[in-house]
């Protein structure tokens, strides 16, 4: 038998996600995945699983959990306070981007994230989770993933894909630096001609606040009003996450990775693909500016993320 | 007619077809999607993460670490040919709506709204000819045309909070079947017992596509509830 793990307390929006799902979102069927992807790949590079094992994705507060039999090995990625505690009652600060080798009977904590939304716990060789369109994430709006997709709740139990872990530990020697920039850079939106020069003038030179109604689906943000020329409704579209939205309010609206297939709004942004962690890992509350750039900018940009996440990756070291 | 593609973000493009929302140029949009699907399922083309039809338009989301709009852009200039030859005709399905006033909540608003009989409504909505433009918003949600003109009625003001599984809803020139119960702002004219979206079925989870064709036909209440899906 497997290890099984126990949810004392299931924390806010804890839920299964791997890299999400592909070709089947001309059936209304949300792409999901973890929203943070950097932090999910370093959680499963750490642990030396395959890169798309299922992770737990937690928002603020984590679960708590207990491991009701055999041991495991997790880890922590993300900006993010936990505890262990052993079954001898002795209790540790965890570490995020390291391995910790879990018993029966320890209890592990995941307080809070700081001054970030997301944080991804995994465990080597993974959770056991159903696939569902070759993915185990879960969107619980959509009814899509194991228990008709519904979110991590106390009490639940799930069983591990192995039951004896190895014995090497890992760890991250270059960690993440927290992104504190409130740049964050666009592109052009396909209907930038439905916005007035003001309203476009408030979108790339105006402050916004990333309002408490944000979820994983849109972040909702609170500034200037950007106006309508034309219509504040187009016929409905296939959408992309980052894409900023503005319904009739003027109020913008990203579309984060748990955005529905198709939309509406008129866009008078989207996102580019290299500050989208940055961005969702913004908590309700802070401020952010957008930046205008081009497609070749953008385009650098991506490749320098993906160079600086294959660092860190490879800055991954073997401790005792 | 394709009318131009330009990149939408870094890892997407999107096709456009023009502004007008009708079966010609929808069938243009499901053809290249349909060419596209094709191409990817025999590897004949890299990077793509999926095609979003929608009325006039085609969303295209690739991976920026395997391919660039750039050269997806230029890969789809190059199906002009397979384009024009592409004929295919969706498939036809009939579907039970039971049009009992307990389901079709909204019937008598509609009247009001149009001036035509309930009776006569629901006679119309059988006797259309719907084509599925597109799915989307929730897994399973077929956006269909074309209702008669004097059939429009604007959206509700206010939308509902939740409507049920199986509500037949009408707006505008489209009309729509709820796989799930969700919140809607569309009125609903009726509701059918069908299943339309499972996602245990790995093959064929959502039972209508982009493109298929479809009738109603009314049934009685008691029929709807002795409706069984194993049959259908």
């Amino acid at each position: 038998m497997s290890c099984t793990i126990e949810i004392l307390r299931s924390g806010i929006a804890t839920s299964f996600q791997d890299k999400g799902r592909e070709h089947v979102q001309y059936l209304g069927i949300v792409e999901s995945g973890a929203a943070d992807l950097d932090n999910y790949n370093l959680c499963n590079s750490i642990l030396q699983n395959n890169n798309n094992e299922t992770t737990i994705e937690f928002a603020y507060q984590g679960p708590k959990f207990l491991v009701k039999n055999h041991k495991c090995k997790i880890v922590v990625t993300g900006y993010v306070n936990f505890t262990i505690t052993r079954n001898d009652h002795s209790v540790i600060q965890g570490d995020c981007y390291k391995t910790y080798l879990l018993e029966a009977g320890d209890v592990v904590d995941i307080i809070s994230v700081t001054n970030s939304v997301y944080g991804y716990l995994g465990f080597e060789g993974g959770i056991t989770v159903k696939k569902y369109f070759a993915s185990t994430s879960t969107n619980s709006k959509s009814g899509i993933g194991q228990n008709e997709g519904r979110k991590i709740k106390n009490k639940d139990q799930f069983l591990l894909n192995i039951s004896v872990p190895t014995n090497k530990h890992y760890k991250l020697k270059q960690i993440p630096q927290k992104n504190s920039n409130k740049k964050i850079r666009v592109l052009e939106g396909p209907q930038l001609d439905y916005f007035s020069n003001r309203g476009i003038d408030h979108f790339f030179h105006s402050e916004f606040l990333i309002s408490n109604t944000t979820d994983k689906m849109g972040m909702r943000l609170v500034g200037k009003k950007i106006e309508h020329v034309k219509s504040a409704n187009i016929k409905s579209e296939g959408i992309v996450k980052g894409s900023i939205q503005i319904p009739a309010d003027g109020q913008p609206i990203v579309l984060l990775t748990d955005h529905q297939t198709i939309g509406g709004y008129p866009k008078i942004a989207v996102v580019i693909s290299a500050d989208y962690n940055n961005l969702i890992q913004k908590p309700a509350g802070s401020h952010i500016v957008f930046k205008k750039v081009n497609l070749r900018e953008a385009e650098i940009s991506f490749q320098l993320k993906q160079a600086s996440l294959k660092a860190m990756i490879e800055s991954i070291i073997k401790i005792n | 007619m394709l009318k131009g593609i330009s990149s939408f973000g870094d890892q997407a493009i999107i096709c456009d077809f023009g502004e007008e929302v009708n079966q010609g140029v929808n069938g243009e949009v499901i053809a290249l999607f349909k060419i596209l699907q094709n191409k990817i399922s025999n590897n004949q083309i890299e990077g793509i993460k999926n095609c979003v039809p929608s009325y006039n338009k085609l969303v295209i989301n690739f991976d920026l670490k395997i391919t660039t709009s750039k050269s997806l852009i230029s890969f789809i200039n190059t199906l002009t040919g397979e384009r024009s030859n592409f004929n295919q005709v969706g498939q036809k399905w009939n579907l039970p709506v039971c049009y009992d006033e307990e389901f079709g909540i909204d019937q008598l608003q509609i009247s009001k709204q149009t001036g035509i009989s309930v009776q006569e409504i629901i006679e119309m909505h059988q006797q259309t000819n719907f084509y599925i433009y597109m799915i989307g918003f929730m897994p399973g949600l077929p956006y269909m045309g074309d209702l008669d003109n004097k059939l429009h009625v604007p959206r509700l003001k206010t939308p509902r909070v939740e409507i049920s599984k199986g509500s037949v809803i009408i707006a505008e020139q489209f009309c729509g079947i709820f796989p799930r119960n969700s919140p809607c702002g569309w009125s609903i004219i009726g509701k059918t017992p069908v299943v339309f979206f499972n996602q245990d079925s790995a093959n064929k989870p959502s039972l209508l596509s982009p493109g298929d064709l479809v009738q109603f036909y009314s049934i009685s209440k008691k029929d709807f509830e002795n409706f069984d899906m194993k049959n259908f």
